[in-house]
């Protein structure tokens, strides 16, 4: 008794976050800046992408808006990191919050993060119906 | 094959007829059928978040052209279809719960006493029906965050604010007794509002760095959330008993059958009372005992509850005595590999938190066993007499109040029916059937008497 459904939440939440940040991505093509929302993203991302890679607390530095309150969202992200060693990840996202002198380089990069929010929705969707039980 | 904006269309019109037959149960209600007011709002979100749908994929279809865009808006379609896969498992079970069918009185006595904190003053609750025997809150931290990030996928409604899903199962929806153990899942509300569930993994990580060399933090990451898990349950908990008072504590001894744990002397031993592995999802049955029964203690309630003659009061005040040293937790050994010792100290440092978060949770919320001094025997002298305990008064002139009834009844219940029963014509206190008759007539006398108490208030104090 005295469950709560927060269990396969934190998969469809993070799903859902990423989908977000990848329409958001796709429109910045066109602006000169992140809006809000999508600064926060690439923020909480790489705030656990950084604990993940340096073995710092995992839950430590998150804020009530994270989408990595749940471990299984951090190992989500852990998986999705790991299909993408060695492309400069966290360079990379980041790079999207600043001005970057370079345009072809700045979309490229765009394009890299729509790739990785991509491939995070569809892990975490995976997850999502593994955990709900939405078989076929 | 078909171009791709061809198969997109394709695409768009199954999951815009797949939304439909979602929303479409909450467009066709009615007839008979009463809703409580919370119940509406989410039918009227559920039908403005199809609208909302439909549109955006025609919208959509109409402005995307590229293949890149396309092959986006495909995976954005099947993730929609998940979402509203989601939500498709709250549309019947709400639907289910119309006021017939729900403990409408004690569901709105509850909702009444909640909204006395003063920072849960505008909150509502959505009752739903659960097919499992359990009792569950989706935890609106959770809902509302998922539910409006599908609304702004498709620029639709926000889910209305202060607003929070209850499941009860729907073999209870007439019961009271067993019903106060709803507290608890309005606890979870209460939590996830306040961000505890972040704050307590913060601290449960740092308290466990400073016991275990993980060599990785990650390595402890499960640790972290499955006692942050114990801590929620144990604050649900202990706000269930502050809001109100020790009848839901005796649900829990009953639903439980926690007296089955008791040796001879009605006290727990502290080798033979354990039960099953004690590191699982919940914290172990007897730790929440103990913690509400610190928490009846320090509102009020021990001495009521030392009197009552019943196994669940006995099961609670032996599960007092109990000390931290009791659970030990091996099967985060055999289980985790983990030592168990300093993973459960950290836990008991951390677990003192619970009632400081509590006390600031609840700051303004009068105790709940105000009333018992005044009214409990005399609901009880109804009770026993077949009438319905609406027009006692104190001295003040004013009426009873929900938790009061809730625990006099309750007690009435565990203690007192032989007494009713003597007043019955061929009632035989003995026989099983003819109890589960005269308890139920208590349980209907308490409801009526709930309902009354709540018109009287409201008149007596219209501004409350």
């Amino acid at each position: 008794m005295l469950k709560t459904v927060g269990d396969s939440a934190g998969a469809l939440s993070l799903a859902l976050a990423a989908r977000l940040a990848v329409k958001a991505l796709s429109n910045l093509q066109d602006q000169s800046a992140p809006d809000n929302d999508l600064e926060a993203t690439l923020q909480d991302v790489l705030a656990s992408l950084d604990a993940i890679r340096t073995g710092g607390p995992l839950f430590a530095h998150l804020t009530p808006a994270s989408n990595f309150e749940h471990f299984g969202q951090i190992q989500t992200l852990a998986e999705v990191n790991s299909a993408f060693r060695d492309q400069q990840l966290t360079e990379r996202l980041r790079s999207i919050m600043t001005a970057a002198p370079d345009e072809a380089e700045r979309e490229r990069n765009i394009d890299f993060a729509i790739d990785f929010f991509t491939a995070l929705e569809g892990r975490a969707l995976q997850k999502y119906n593994q955990a709900a039980n939405l078989g076929y | 094959m078909a171009p791709l904006g061809d198969q997109l269309v394709q695409d768009a019109v199954s999951l815009a007829e797949f939304v439909r037959s979602i929303s479409g149960p909450c467009e066709r209600r009615g007839g008979t059928f009463a809703h409580r007011t919370s119940s509406e709002k989410f039918f009227a979100y559920i039908e403005a978040l199809a609208d909302a749908t439909q549109s955006y994929l025609s919208r959509r279809l109409q402005s995307t052209a590229k293949p890149r865009d396309l092959l986006q808006l495909r995976r954005e379609i099947a993730s929609l279809r998940i979402s509203w896969r989601f939500l498709h498992q709250f549309v019947k079970p709400a639907i289910d719960a119309d006021t017939l069918n729900l403990p409408d009185a004690l569901v709105q006595g509850l909702s009444v006493r909640f909204r006395e904190i003063p920072l849960f003053r505008e909150t509502d609750f959505i009752f739903i029906h659960s097919d499992r025997f359990n009792y569950l809150n989706v935890t609106l931290a959770v809902f509302k965050r998922r539910a409006d990030s599908i609304s702004k996928c498709v620029s639709g409604p926000e889910f209305p604010p202060n607003l929070s899903i209850i499941g009860i199962p729907y073999s209870q929806s007439s019961s009271l007794f067993l019903n106060c153990l709803i507290p608890h899942e309005m606890g979870h509300y209460v939590f996830g509002e306040l961000s505890l569930g972040i704050k307590f993994k913060g601290e449960l990580e740092s308290e466990l760095l400073t016991r275990i060399d993980p060599g990785n933090p990650s390595n402890i990451g499960d640790i972290v959330e499955l006692l942050a898990q114990w801590i929620e349950e144990l604050f649900c908990d202990a706000f269930a008993v502050r809001l109100v008072g020790f009848c839901f504590s005796a649900a829990f001894a009953e639903l439980f059958d926690l007296a089955r744990l008791l040796d001879e002397r009605g006290k727990y031993d502290t080798q033979k009372s354990r039960d099953g592995a004690e590191f699982a999802e919940y914290p172990p049955d007897l730790l929440r005992l103990r913690q509400q029964a610190m928490r009846l203690e320090r509102d009020g309630w021990w001495n009521e509850l030392k009197a009552i003659d019943s196994q669940y009061a006995t099961s609670i005040v032996a599960a007092k005595e109990l000390e931290d040293k009791d659970f030990v937790c091996p099967a985060l050994f055999s289980e985790h590999s983990m030592d168990p010792v300093p993973v459960i100290q950290s836990f008991f440092k951390i677990l003192p938190r619970v009632e400081i978060e509590l006390e600031q949770a609840t700051a303004g919320l009068t105790s709940s066993s105000r009333g018992w001094s005044a009214f409990s025997d005399g609901i009880a002298s109804c009770l026993e007499h077949g009438v319905v305990p609406s027009s006692l008064r104190d001295e003040a002139g004013e009426p009873s109040d929900v938790v009061t009834l809730l625990n006099s009844a309750y007690r009435f219940y565990v203690q007192e029916m032989p007494k009713l029963m003597l007043h019955i014509a061929k009632a035989d206190p003995a026989s099983i059937s003819d109890r589960m008759h005269w308890a139920r007539r208590v349980e209907l006398w308490t409801s009526k008497a709930i309902e009354d108490v709540l018109l009287l208030r409201r008149k007596r104090h219209p501004a409350a």
